[in-house]
């Protein structure tokens, strides 16, 4: 209590979330003069500065890291580790990728306002935190400032009824299961009576304790709130109409940053603060992961707007990506990152895909709009089949890979059914991946459909869809990486 | 006596927020609103949380009660009454809440001697009793949860403006 509540140390742990915070606050600041609004290339570029000048932060500017509880700041609020340095260039980069991505959307939109790159960079940082937060209050507000930026991105379109219906159904929700995940950490904190990850550990070493109803009831209602956070079944309600309403590069990014920024958190406090009680959750988890990926694959199979068809291809994958964290093994955690790392190359590819089409010059979002485009842009049609390969499991891609790690997770910790059902899912999701691969191939196009042109689009489509199929090669080093930052000490 | 105090306290709050969700008369609610956060207040200051009910009573009490009257009585709810809230989903949601309650009865008496005796006084709140609330509370906001105190202040930046660009005709 006594001394300076802040040292050097504490401010280079934060490093990251400092430069996105600044940047954030300077894109607000320089918008207000002159005629700076106006200028379409200046905003983005910052943006896209800050968050490489973040992503260098993270993989040069923190002290060195070996596993999780290796290093702790801000009086034990942040954990210095390797876990949470994956998530934050994980963030980052999709960051990065959606930020190229939605220059064209916006300008096309007349929408393209310096606003939406500061709810994304405030977005980011609530993001980081929630991944490295070591503390329940910390993930708490972390959690809060990423819904709330994400909230507002999602009506961005204040013009469009689709995107205000979105927003509020996805505001209205998320605050509901923010309430739930309150009540959870009150009950948590009532039995354990300290709020840190570590504090919660040790007091639940106590058999009597560990076993007490409160805690139980409490430990449910936390199993609940991040269900809804990854939007597994039956609490994924807000995603469908939320993705499909959102700005197409918002749903990209949404759809992948705040989902891995769930799974960060959820494996976080599940891990660290409910080591001693595993029993408790993992079957619960093993329901809802088999739930969620069977209802958003066969929700998908019927779906005729290809952003609705993308969310219950999301909710599906989120049931997948779960599979490694019910394991609960050091296998299972870095199968579970391996999976969102891969989730998010091939996913931002897919809606960079439904970017680059417009029908009339105005925004489209149905399944008919492939139409021949493998006729039109063979290298469009072919890096989306790399895609559609990849998120159906399909080698050689890195979608292959990750379902091979998070099957092998579960069969190893003795879920076998679990990843029987998964590989059965896993071929019926081929059945609506090959809708798109038919239409581009087997229909003629339609005149209406045009390519929209833009260097920043094509580059992203590009760039994932090199990692899609390179990120085979270099899967040595990445899993080693997520090995490294096992949570289970 | 503390107990007895704390049931008719709950009761209040319990009752409340019963007649604020059930009241018909959007004034009336906000009513019923402002005697369940004052009887959550008190509550506090049974735990002997001075600071906490001081601030519930200034806040929620005073402050976004005064706001939540003024929406009230800018926004026209005219129609409200007729507007039908439950589309007929009253008979799952009653289900599924007693099935809620049954379960949580069952953990909480199924297994009367499982539950922990009232947690022991962690050493924050042990302070905040003998050196006063407020001091307590302050000096932990700037020391040991400095970061959520940090990032809470970019939150309300965050819904600042938020709620400028969702709201402004032009922007």
């Amino acid at each position: 209590m006594n001394g300076s509540p802040i040292s050097a140390s504490d401010l280079v742990a934060l490093n990251p979330e400092i430069t996105l915070t600044l940047g954030a606050c300077l894109i607000l600041v320089w918008s207000a003069f002159g005629k700076a609004r106006e200028n379409r290339r200046l905003f983005p570029s910052l943006a896209l500065a800050t968050v490489l000048a973040a992503l260098a932060g993270v993989l040069y500017g923190l002290p060195p890291q070996i596993a999780a509880g290796d290093g702790s700041a801000f009086a034990g609020q942040l954990a210095v580790d390797t876990y949470g340095s994956f998530f934050a260039v994980l963030f980052l980069v999709t960051a990065a990728l959606a930020i190229a991505a939605s220059g064209k959307f916006l300008d096309d939109e007349s929408a393209h306002h310096p606003e939406y790159y500061f709810f994304m960079l405030t977005a980011l940082v609530g993001m980081m935190i929630m991944a490295r937060g070591a503390d329940l209050i910390s993930i708490f507000v972390g959690l809060e400032l990423q819904a709330l930026s994400v909230y507002v991105l999602v009506g961005y379109l204040r013009a469009d009824r689709r995107s205000n219906e979105a927003a509020l159904k996805y505001f209205i929700l998320g605050g509901l299961a923010s309430g739930i995940f309150v009540y959870a950490l009150s009950l948590v904190y009532a039995v354990a009576g300290v709020t840190s990850l570590d504090g919660i550990r040790m007091a639940l070493g106590d058999a009597e304790m560990a076993s007490s109803p409160i805690l139980i009831i409490g430990l449910i209602l936390l199993v609940v709130a991040l269900g809804f956070k990854v939007a597994a079944v039956p609490f994924h309600l807000w995603a469908p109409d939320a993705y499909t309403g959102a700005p197409t590069p918002v749903t990209l990014f949404i759809s992948v940053a705040s989902t891995a920024a769930a799974f960060a958190m959820m494996m976080r406090i599940l891990f660290v603060a409910f080591a001693p009680v595993t029993g408790s959750w993992s079957a619960l988890l093993a329901v809802l992961s088999l739930a969620t990926m069977t209802f958003g694959n066969v929700a998908a199979l019927s779906q005729d707007n290809i952003k609705r068809m993308l969310a219950y291809s999301s909710i599906a994958h989120a049931g997948y990506a779960l599979m490694g964290v019910v394991a609960g093994t050091e296998r299972g955690i870095a199968a579970t990152m391996y999976y969102l790392a891969a989730y998010a190359f091939m996913n931002v590819g897919a809606w960079s895909m439904i970017l680059l089409l417009r029908r009339q010059g105005l925004v489209t979002d149905r399944l008919e709009d492939f139409s021949g485009l493998g006729q039109r842009s063979g290298w469009a049609a072919g890096a989306m089949i790399l895609f559609l390969l990849s998120l159906g499991g399909i080698p050689p891609t890195i979608g292959f890979l990750g379902k091979w790690y998070v099957f092998g997770a579960a069969i190893d910790a003795g879920w076998a059914w679990l990843a029987v059902a998964g590989a059965l899912n896993a071929a019926v999701s081929m059945y609506y991946y090959l809708r798109i691969a038919v239409a581009m191939y087997m229909r003629e196009p339609s005149d209406e459909v045009s390519l929209v042109r833009s260097l920043p689009l094509n580059l992203t489509l590009a760039l994932t869809a090199a990692v899609t199929v390179l990120g085979v090669l270099w899967a040595t080093p990445i899993v080693d990486w997520v090995r490294s930052s096992t949570l289970i000490f | 006596m503390e107990l007895i105090a704390f049931y008719i306290i709950s009761a209040v709050v319990v009752l409340g927020a019963i007649l604020m969700v059930s009241s018909r008369n959007m004034v009336h609610a906000v009513v019923y609103m402002v005697v369940s956060f004052i009887a959550v207040g008190a509550l506090f200051i049974l735990l002997q949380a001075e600071f906490v009910a001081a601030v519930q009573i200034l806040v929620y009490a005073g402050g976004i009660v005064v706001l939540f009257l003024f929406v009230v009585m800018l926004v026209n709810l005219g129609d409200v009454h007729r507007v039908e809230y439950l589309h007929k989903q009253w008979l799952p949601a009653s289900v599924m809440m007693l099935v809620l309650t049954a379960e949580i009865g069952f953990l909480l008496w199924g297994d009367a001697a499982a539950l922990p005796a009232a947690p022991e006084r962690t050493d924050a709140v042990l302070r905040a009793v003998d050196h006063g609330n407020t001091e307590t509370i302050g000096q932990m906001l700037y020391t040991d949860y400095l970061l959520p105190f940090e990032i809470a202040s970019l939150l309300l930046l965050v819904a600042m403006i938020g709620g400028i660009y969702l709201a402004k005709k032009r922007v």
